[in-house]
């Protein structure tokens, strides 16, 4: 494939992503959303760690590890998380606001660790 | 929030626009041996949530609910990631040339206390041109 057809699939998984990520927010009930894009974010990390993981191990070559975390960048945000938590701080509420950022950031982390770690494992094992 | 057509279509163009900005925002530093990746995200989460903010807090009786919606929803939120993050964070704990877990860390918070506060100067921004406006 091209550079610009790499480019190209890479921004479409993105944009589908994006319309994963509002369905899976629109579809709960009102005033889950929150926890609806923590959910996203910490999915989306995990299957960013899980790519890595599997290029990591030749399970997958890697254009599809770029095709995952691809879809994986459009899913999650940092945006909306980072303005929830600005709102927050802005009504007074600094450890509330700072919590939300705190937890989308080390869920993300540590489900990406857990997505590189058991895949291996399991291939491997 | 309610799915309806409108709004997926907005979404959809906003994520792919978003997404092929962030994407060509890495393409070009690598091009230009810039910075690597990660400092790329960097850069592309703060301008995000300090756009986002200004969105949320700025008058915007004139634009219909399908717009913003895909201005913020799609684009915006397409274009900030958080998956890289996570991502560039394994990258550097799990690589022997990727700078080890303080690296990580050092990451991972300087892209949650950095993005934080643009968001609050976008906010402050969007009620600045609010209070302009009335």
């Amino acid at each position: 494939m091209t550079t610009f057809g790499v480019f190209a699939l890479c921004a479409l998984l993105g944009a589908v992503g994006a319309v994963a990520r509002y369905a899976v927010t629109a579809v709960l009930p009102k005033g889950a959303e929150a926890t609806g894009l923590l959910i996203v974010n910490a999915s989306g990390s995990l299957l960013a760690g899980a790519a890595l993981g599997l290029a990591h191990i030749g399970a997958i070559d890697s254009s599809a590890a770029l095709a995952l975390l691809a879809f994986a960048a459009g899913f999650t945000t940092l945006s909306t998380t980072a303005v929830a938590a600005a709102q927050s701080i802005g009504r007074g509420q600094f450890w509330r606001g700072l919590g939300i950022a705190a937890l989308h950031i080390a869920g993300g982390v540590m489900c990406a660790l857990a997505g590189y770690n058991v895949v291996g494992a399991f291939l491997v094992a | 929030m309610k799915l309806n057509a409108r709004s997926v279509v907005a979404v959809f163009v906003g994520g792919l626009v978003g997404s092929a900005a962030r994407l060509g925002l890495t393409a070009a530093s690598a091009a230009l041996e810039f910075g690597d990746n990660s400092a790329v995200t960097l850069v592309v989460n703060i301008l995000g949530s300090f756009t986002l903010g200004v969105l949320v807090s700025a008058p915007r009786a004139a634009m219909p609910e399908w717009l913003f919606t895909g201005v913020s929803v799609g684009f915006l939120a397409s274009f900030t990631t958080l998956s890289a993050v996570s991502a560039e964070f394994v990258t550097a704990v799990t690589d022997t040339n990727g700078g080890g877990l303080y690296i990580g860390v050092a990451y991972a918070l300087s892209n949650l206390v950095f993005g934080v506060f643009a968001a609050i100067v976008g906010l402050r921004a969007g009620n600045a041109m609010s209070k302009v406006r009335s």
